[in-house]
């Protein structure tokens, strides 16, 4: 544990006087933790979630690598066109989370607000800017975001843009406001009435052919129909796979730490479409057969995880007694939406993901998954910044509890240590799994 | 009624010891009691009747509600901008870490002071602002427009009409106009009157006169009045919905179109084409100064790059992230002197900033180089 916070000092120190050294030295400690990962991975983890592991770190290593080769995303951002034209993933998000678990956040957060960034802006998107206005953070090739389920997407890529002065472009995402996905757009022939929904889906597809001629533009690759056709299809079986590991880990006992469910929610999203995560998610499957029956208290976790936090490492890392068994973040994208047309079907992902629209449609999809893991309790982390989490939160324990399942709103930051509380934290969950074991208890 | 009276008389000794540099912190206190002395003729202003009227507006927060429309359908539109006392009713459904101003719409609405809203996707705040209440069940009308953040999605293009609606964002919010009018009319029982809609465009003129603006997030009503009080320069509201500028310059030769959708005026016999009408208001209520929800806020600048303006106080409200990133942009790359403040969006909090407020003043004073304070302190007097 020493040996991290040595680095994540020297990474902040050195950004200070030379940020060209500060991310050698930071890819160089993010290269020797890969090789940690090859070389002793934690068996305790499903041979899949070891592979996961090394996965996420070469993601994260190939834009310190090669920048000009990255595409800077939002992590909603539907990267099959990019992988199209060679782009590499170079995720906001997951940057800042690894910025995190390198214990090096703290002064990028602190450069951010010295510049006037309110302090109330979500910790991912603030450290993120403080790492880059330092220099740690290499431009990309471009920015490719959209404004969906995040006031933060519109503020941070927009000053990034101008930081790094690389074209930049911004897909608007209409409000979903129907609660029932429908299963296929309107032909839309002559005459017939098109409704709000297949509109939207024509609105976000014409960005995506723009977005498509943008990255041509920008990479001088060109973008073949029938070869994007078959990453979408590879990107549907992907989440297939994943829904189903997710339903059939019901009677199984399935070890869990808390960066896992993190990784799923990063790789379902900005890995869709490439063979490793579809090889992913067949491992997963393969790895069934072999696990133990359920055991233990099992928790459905909505937003992100603070996985920095040992209160709830303690609770929850490798626990035979409780275990996290999913994640909303991996879960996003609903299934029953579907185009031939692979514009179409990535404007669907997007229009209808469960966190785009009222907070009734990301409620209602927490719900059904945490059924379907058979969930005996709901983790609402209020991740702070997050306004969206944040206003929902009575709101979904309502519903949650209406449903049958218990739910413990949890305060706290992903990010960010100095908002942890972890005393609290502690308290919390320990209450909460208490009374979920009295339950039991009384039956 | 002697209350205020003795209120009004304190605060007209306050100016008079106002021109005393040496006299600030008596000069505070008095405009403490002065701004107390308002707020009980405030208070006392509300009376039942009035009460009453109030819960017959319908009340919006955006200056991308579509007024003229509502207007139209025999609204009596209202800025809701309220700065409560606290938030007492809020913070029993809501976090209370969300947007001050948020919750002041709650606290609005659960206590019973307003019965039809007409919201705009503003932010993650309003959004869950609008989940809350329509799970509440508090109000007769609620409706929240799902606005989008770009006039177009391809500029460059839009400037040569290639695009069909379903890609211009401006036909998908025009699609929403006409939802919203649909159920709007339904709600009043009224039909669109063209008259109505066309008188409802009021344009903003901008002031050439030198002044001060207050710029940022929306600022409340309370708030802004202590501000004009305190400064010695006209003040300006140029946050939020204040800069609305929505302007009627609709071709009279379109209005009687081919599209599919005819309506009939409420004050004539007269079809004219609904859809091209509500097509063309999208585009104007989009290609307003944009706020900084929107993608492009290259036209912001104009605000802060006008020669008449003398001095920025720059507004961020707790808990809205959208402002903080302008005001870091601002104040790199403007002459005029700028304080920042923050509010809660109560009343309690505006209290606070009135000795931040005070000192600006006094630096503008100090400061005033080439043009003459005192001349429009005794203007304003």
């Amino acid at each position: 544990m020493q040996v991290i916070e040595t680095f994540g000092h020297y990474v902040e120190k050195l950004s200070d006087t030379d940020p060209a050294k500060a991310r050698v030295l930071l890819r160089t400690g993010w290269q020797a933790q890969n090789l940690k990962f090859r070389a002793a991975p934690d068996k305790e983890l499903l041979p899949a979630d070891q592979y996961l592991a090394r996965l996420m770190m070469d993601t994260m290593l190939r834009p310190l690598k090669n920048p000009d080769q990255s595409v800077l995303v939002s992590v909603f951002t539907p990267c099959e066109l990019m992988q199209e034209v060679g782009l590499s993933p170079y995720n906001v998000e997951s940057f800042s989370c690894y910025l995190s678990a390198s214990k090096a956040e703290r002064a990028f957060l602190q450069t951010a607000e010295d510049c006037g960034i309110s302090e109330t802006l979500c910790s991912y998107h603030k450290t993120f800017i403080g790492a880059a206005k330092k220099g740690l953070l290499p431009a990309p090739r471009c920015i490719v975001y959209t404004t969906l389920a995040c006031d933060a997407n519109l503020l941070t890529f927009r000053e990034l843009a101008e930081l790094y002065g690389v074209p930049c472009f911004a897909i608007d995402i209409p409000a979903c406001r129907t609660r029932q996905i429908p299963a296929a757009p309107a032909s839309g022939e002559a005459g017939e009435q098109v409704s709000p929904e297949d509109a939207n889906v024509a609105y976000v597809a014409g960005q995506l052919r723009e977005l498509a001629a943008f990255l041509e533009e920008h990479t001088g690759k060109k973008i073949r129909e029938d070869s994007l056709r078959e990453r979408l299809a590879r990107s549907r079986r992907t989440l297939a796979n994943y829904d189903r590991f997710q339903k059939e880990r019901v009677d199984k006992y399935i070890p869990a730490d808390l960066v896992t469910p993190l990784y799923n929610g990063m790789t379902n999203n900005i890995l869709l479409g490439t063979k490793e995560e579809e090889a992913y998610t067949e491992k997963l499957l393969a790895s069934l057969e072999k696990a133990g029956p359920a055991r233990g208290k099992r928790i459905y976790w909505m937003h992100i995880i603070p996985f920095w936090s040992n209160a709830v490492k303690d609770v929850f890392r490798l626990n035979e007694n409780a275990q996290i068994v999913g994640c909303e973040l991996a879960q996003v994208a609903n299934l029953e939406a579907h185009s031939d047309d692979p514009y179409e079907d990535m404007a669907m992902r997007l229009l209808f993901n469960s966190l785009n629209g009222s907070i009734s449609r990301r409620i209602d999809a927490g719900i059904r998954h945490a059924k379907e893991t058979k969930a005996d309790g709901v983790i609402w982390f209020n991740h702070w910044g997050c306004k969206h989490t944040l206003g929902g939160s009575q709101l979904a324990k309502k519903r949650f509890e209406e449903a049958g399942i218990p739910t413990l709103i949890l305060d706290g930051d992903g990010c960010d240590r100095s908002h942890g509380g972890e005393g609290q934290t502690s308290t919390r969950l320990g209450a909460f799994l208490e009374m979920l074991n009295a339950g039991d208890a009384e039956m | 009624m002697k209350l205020r009276g003795s209120g009004r008389r304190q605060a007209a000794q306050s100016r008079e010891s106002a021109s005393d540099p040496g006299n600030a912190g008596s000069k505070i206190r008095d405009l403490h009691a002065e701004y107390a002395a308002d707020r009980t003729i405030h208070r006392m202003r509300e009376t039942k009747a009035g009460r009453e009227s109030n819960l017959e507006k319908t009340y919006y927060v955006c200056k991308y509600t579509p007024l003229e429309l509502l207007t139209a359908f025999g609204g009596e539109c209202e800025n809701l901008n309220m700065m409560p006392e606290g938030f007492d009713y809020a913070d029993q459904i809501a976090h209370p870490n969300i947007c001050g101003f948020g919750k002041s719409v709650l606290e609005a609405v659960l206590a019973g002071q307003v019965k039809e809203l007409v919201l705009v996707n503003c932010c993650d705040t309003i959004r869950s602002v609008y989940d809350l209440l329509e799970d509440s069940g508090q109000l007769d009308f609620l409706y929240m427009l799902d606005m989008l953040h770009t006039r177009s999605a391809f500029p460059e293009r839009n400037a040569d009409a290639s695009l069909s609606d379903s890609v211009c964002s401006r036909g998908r919010v025009a699609a929403q106009l006409k939802d919203l009018a649909q159920k709007y009319g339904e709600y009043k029982g009224r039909k669109f009157d063209y008259s109505a809609f066309r008188s409802a465009f009021c344009p903003k003129e901008r002031t050439q006169v030198t002044h001060l603006a207050v710029l940022g997030a929306r600022m409340g009503d309370e708030l802004y009045e202590m501000t004009q009080k305190s400064m010695p320069l006209p003040v300006v509201n140029e946050t939020c919905v204040n800069n609305r500028s929505v302007t009627w310059t609709y071709p009279e030769a379109e209005r009687q179109g081919t599209g599919s959708q005819k309506v009939q005026t409420h004050d004539s016999e007269t079809d004219f084409d609904f859809d091209a009408l509500m097509d063309w208001y999208a585009g104007e209520l989009l290609g307003q100064l944009p706020c900084m929800r929107m993608l492009d806020t290259a036209g912001r600048k104009q605000l802060y790059q006008d020669p008449s303006l003398k001095g920025i106080i720059y507004h961020t409200v707790k808990f809205c992230d959208f402002y903080s990133f302008e005001y870091a942009d601002i104040k790199s790359h403007t002459d005029v002197p700028i304080l920042k403040i923050e509010s809660d969006y109560t009343v309690q909090s505006s209290g606070q900033l009135l000795t931040r407020l005070e000192a600006f003043a006094e630096s503008l004073e100090l400061n005033s180089g080439g043009y003459d304070i005192r001349q429009f302190r005794r203007i304003r007097e």
